[in-house]
């Protein structure tokens, strides 16, 4: 019986070849040298290393798995950052220091349960606030007013609104479930997807309605619900398809998109195209044409992953957001208290829904939607929010796990012990 | 310089495949590894009981003296599939459930069920403490924690 | 909270076949679609590695280069120019103009991105710009350009396929273009000389459909073929009268002298007799109605329309209505008769040589599938046999060859003034020369009388050039 049977000092030490060699590869082949190269290089490692190495010291509990995956996947993103343009990498490591420190920050808030409990009304408020302002204030981007100028930083509050209404709906949705809780879960998702619809966000939308309808499954386990609020969301598209000409201009060009390649069409074919270029094993860093893909630093990234790194490492990543969110429900299962279980569910789901939009609309299995690939695509706000809910969900790791050494302290101590044993057998 | 550049990235194509496979395999190795080892501390031992019931009253004198082990969770009911199984007619199905956070004891009552704690008929959840009488049904119990 | 539990593991469940589906459409997708999508003329990497590479170049089947790369990096084509026409549409352009020829087809071997990674890293030791493969096509640069000359000042398409291996022999689409004079600011989407009429054409194809209708009678209603029926010139329906052309009165046949005569009102006879359905099911299986996907070419679907009404379905059954196909797909029916049955897909490569003249791959026959039984398909055969010694396809016959054929002429429009596609597909019955042969002159009048005399030279060219 292995205690502590992770050896993650070979898995980091793998990821830093990847980075080693994959920044070697993009630093000799700048011409003319670029010094930014390795100046990124050096930050992306040691925040890395930094981040880690600190997290495992103080919170021994955290679930390392997940921690690892992340970084990767961060990794991956800022090499595809700066092979495509130094500048959005350096900014991308800027988000990526804050999303950091947006993470402890959630962790050590989740230890604090009651006080979450309480956020419920300001977080309806606050999210109905911040989308209502976007409309009225946002700048368009990609023909989705889901942006807001702060400064000199552009943020998207609607992946925070993403995040509030996991908290909304895991706090009404706790035990005692009661028909004014139910009301009022559905007045925040209705009236945010409704706001967001208005923004043309199409893909928030998407995101908010997948996870009540996972979270009402989880806390109910109502067949029922669950088919009433499927049924709802097939009119509901429906709906929308009638009714909004930017629906269905998206689901045209998902159908078809050669028949209006100089137009629409054009960025889910090169797409295509690239994806098809890389085979395999991929063309090799900086041997493909990213460039030619619209707006690949950020929502079309895992075209280019698959152009130069290849289709099986774009599988592996897929296998890598799945790993995530299995052990995202795993930390939900583990947890002692409905409302922090409800909590991981719903951030688990958000990281699953979110990939798998992406993934699937850049491989044209649905329509295009304007979504991000969790921690690897360029963004600030995008990032963040991923990192938050990483945070949320080590701090619930840490939580169970804390519980765990202390009600079975004895047994663990005990198979300590016949560790020992073993290993004095060995020799 | 250009060579050096080619070499670099034949090898990297073979190489970043296998580092990505690597990682994955290794993590999902370490996770199935950590769930079995957990699977094995819930199951580990028996007498590993952080809690006993004991029947010390009841309107069938049959379970008196009836003593129940009480694991991190506990259902007590009638039903067949509860952790602690009381047939007596006046306890539900599902009746309480006992559980502990940390060390502490909690009871609630399932449903519409009827608990009383030191002869005080509770609404929700309910902390046990040591010693402190437990009423299901027409069934009386002691609880002592361990 | 145990309740909470099993309902997020049900959650687990959903979300792991989620990505699980996710990573199977994307591996499956891709397998399908992955190297059509590569060799679009849209892919930057393609036009990335032109200048990166010593584009390879393009040969004949006898290794007569069609298209290569001289010194300044330039595409040079052959010097006849008819040749250059001729092979024009199979060459292809290599801005991707006329983007359905083995330019783009091969551009993964001509581009070099098939090497092999110590080549690469050889060619970067010593600086110099990697080469291409060779692509060697099945077409022969010479009959193709004598096809070319064959038709004259019409428009229209000859394919010559081997009815055993699937090679074609010839791929001409007239108009053609010149690569070396083409002016490429001229050019519009939908000019008609980027058009492959042998491949993508959509043409009416007349009486040779009479060779899929009987395929239908001999597979469904075999009883049928031995029935003698009564041509009277004319059979009347509610709605209208299917005629014999030039008022032709054929008397008794059966249905082998109906093909053979391509007389319309037997077969409008028979339509009354068999059940449609049949007849669209072997039109399917003979390729109408079907996407095909071949690996080296494109080829245009063929579509058989249900028919409403008496008179319509028995147009159809002769190959006017609404149905439309390529001159490709009639050589693909007429080949899987010759071949027993058994249809094979049209091949443009023959094999590729890598720089050192080495052919390291060599492009093997594949079958498509078996389109009709062996005995139904040489009972047609006799019947190709017949029209060519007593019947329609007399012009095509050639002196000590077997050839077996089917003329068509289709008629595409009231207005007598547009003359009617002369067509005609056939084949030389021979264990050496085993070749099919289509030819369709646009507007040209009579199958018999243009098309068949066109075919037997043609046919006697490839014989002679012992390809």
């Amino acid at each position: 019986m292995r205690k502590r049977s992770l050896h993650t000092g070979s898995i980091v030490s793998a990821i830093l070849l990847f980075e080693i060699t994959a920044f070697a590869i993009l630093a000799i082949g700048s011409s003319p040298f670029d010094l930014r190269i390795p100046a990124i290089a050096v930050g992306a490692i040691g925040m890395f290393l930094f981040q880690y190495g600190t997290i495992t010291a103080f919170f021994p509990g955290c679930d390392r798995p997940s921690l690892l995956i992340v970084n990767f996947l961060a990794a991956i993103g800022l090499i595809m950052q700066t092979r495509i343009n130094a500048e959005y990498a350096i900014r991308q490591l800027l988000w990526m220091g804050i999303g950091m420190v947006g993470m402890v920050v959630a962790l050590v808030g989740m230890r604090r349960l009651t006080f979450w409990r309480k956020t419920r009304i300001p977080f309806i408020a606050l999210s109905l606030v911040l989308l209502a302002a976007t409309l009225v204030f946002g700048s368009e981007q990609y023909g989705a007013t889901n942006w807001i100028k702060l400064g000199g930083f552009t943020v998207q509050p609607s992946e925070f609104v993403k995040i509030m209404t996991v908290f909304v709906l895991a706090s009404l949705l706790d035990r005692g479930k009661s028909v004014p809780k139910m009301l009022l879960a559905l007045f925040h998702v209705g009236a945010c997807m409704l706001l967001l619809l208005m923004a043309k966000d199409l893909g928030a939308v998407l995101l908010i309605a997948g996870t009540a309808i996972v979270m009402l499954y989880a806390a109910t386990g109502s067949k029922l619900l669950l088919g009433l609020s499927f049924g709802t969301g097939a009119v509901g598209a429906a709906a929308a398809y009638k009714l909004f000409s930017h629906v269905r201009t998206r689901v045209a060009v998902w159908r078809n998109p050669w028949a209006d390649y100089h137009g629409s069409g054009y960025q889910i074919v090169q797409g295509l195209i690239g994806i098809a270029s890389g085979g395999l094993f991929g063309l090799g860093l900086t041997r493909g044409a990213p460039g030619a893909i619209p707006v690949v630093h950020a929502d079309y990234i895992f075209a280019a992953i698959c152009q130069e790194f290849g289709l099986i490492f774009g599988l592996i990543v897929i296998g890598f957001y799945l790993v995530f969110v299995v052990r995202g429900v795993l930390i939900a299962m583990d947890s002692r208290n409905s409302f922090d279980a409800l909590v991981a569910v719903g951030c688990a789901t958000l990281i699953c829904l979110q990939s798998f939009i992406i993934i699937a609309g850049v491989c044209k299995l649905l329509p295009l939607t304007g979504i991000t690939m969790p921690f690897a695509s360029y963004g600030g706000s995008s990032l963040l929010s991923c990192y938050l809910i990483l945070g949320v969900l080590q701090g619930i790791a840490i939580k169970n796990n804390d519980i765990y050494r202390e009600e079975f302290e004895d047994v663990y101590d005990r198979l300590e012990a016949d560790e020992d044993d073993e290993w004095e057998d060995d020799e | 310089m250009q060579t050096l550049l080619t070499v670099l990235i034949e090898i990297s194509r073979v190489l970043f495949l296998l580092i990505a496979l690597y990682v994955l395999l290794r993590i999902l190795d370490a996770s199935a590894a950590e769930l079995a080892f957990k699977r094995a501390i819930r199951r580990s031992g028996p007498g590993r009981f952080m809690g006993v019931l004991e029947v010390i009253d009841a309107r069938h004198s049959e379970f008196i003296g009836e003593r129940y082990g009480l694991k991190w969770e506990n259902e007590i009911g009638s039903a067949r599939r509860c952790d602690i199984r009381i047939s007596d007619p006046k306890v539900q199905k599902k009746h309480a459930i006992v559980f502990f956070q940390g060390t502490q004891a909690f009871v609630a009552p399932m449903g519409k069920a009827r608990v009383y704690v030191e002869s005080r008929l509770v609404s929700g959840r309910t902390e046990l403490h040591d010693g402190d009488s437990l009423q299901v049904g027409e069934v009386l119990m002691v609880v002592t924690l361990l | 909270m145990k309740e909470l539990r099993s309902n997020i593991r049900a959650i687990l469940g959903a979300f792991v076949v989620l990505f699980v589906l996710l990573s199977v459409y994307i591996g499956y997708t891709l397998f399908i679609n992955g190297p059509r999508w590569f060799s679009s003329p849209y892919n930057p990497v393609l036009s990335q590695q032109k200048q990166q590479v010593i584009s390879g170049s393009i040969t004949d089947r006898s290794y007569i280069v069609l298209a290569g790369t001289n010194e300044s990096g330039k595409r040079t084509y052959h010097p006849n120019a008819v040749t250059r026409k001729a092979v024009s549409h199979v060459v292809g352009d290599q801005a991707g103009l006329a983007a359905m020829g083995l330019e783009t087809f091969a551009a993964k071997y001509l581009l070099g991105l098939s090497g092999n990674v110590f080549e690469r890293i050889y060619g970067s030791l010593t600086g110099a710009m990697p080469v291409g493969d060779t692509v060697v096509s099945t077409i022969s640069a010479e009959l193709s350009a004598y096809a070319y000359n064959q038709l004259g000042s019409s428009n229209g398409a000859v394919v010559v396929m081997n009815y055993q291996t699937g090679e074609l022999l010839a791929l001409v689409s007239k108009p053609g273009y010149d690569q070396t004079t083409l002016d490429r600011t001229q050019i519009t989407e939908g000019d008609s000389f980027l058009v492959n009429r042998a491949s993508s054409g959509q043409y009416t194809p007349g009486s040779v459909f009479k060779l899929v209708t009987a395929a239908a009678v001999l597979e469904h209603r075999p009883d049928l073929a031995a029935k003698t029926y009564t041509c009277t010139g004319s059979v009347a329906y509610e709605d209208g009268a299917v005629v014999c052309a030039n008022g032709a009165v054929h008397g008794e046949l059966t249905l082998s002298g109906a093909v053979a005569k391509s007389c319309n009102c037997v077969f409008a006879q028979i339509m009354q007799q068999i059940n449609r359905a049949d007849l669209v099911k072997t039109a399917k299986a003979m390729g109408y109605n079907q996407s095909y996907l071949f690996s080296d070419l494109m080829i245009a679907d063929s579509v058989f329309e249900k028919a409403e009404g008496g008179v319509n379905e028995a147009w159809a059954a002769v190959g006017q209505y609404k149905t439309t196909t390529s001159p490709l797909q009639v050589t693909l029916v007429t080949a899987a008769i010759a071949n027993d049955g058994e249809m094979m897909e049209p091949r443009l490569i023959r094999e590729i040589l890598n720089k050192r003249g080495y052919a390291y791959k060599t492009m093997k026959a594949k079958s498509v599938d078996r389109v009709m039984s062996a005995s139904s398909a040489q009972q047609l055969r006799e019947m190709m046999f017949l029209a060519v010694k007593s019947g329609t396809a007399k012009s095509a016959a050639l002196a000590d060859y077997t050839v077996g054929g089917k003329t068509g002429t289709a008629q595409v429009s009231e207005n007598k003034a547009k003359g009617n596609h002369a067509w005609f597909t056939g084949f030389v019955f021979n264990e050496q020369t085993p070749y099919a042969i289509t030819v369709i002159v646009e507007n040209g009048g009579s199958g018999g009388s243009v098309a068949a005399p066109l075919a037997r030279k043609i046919l006697k060219k490839a014989i002679d050039l012992e390809l």
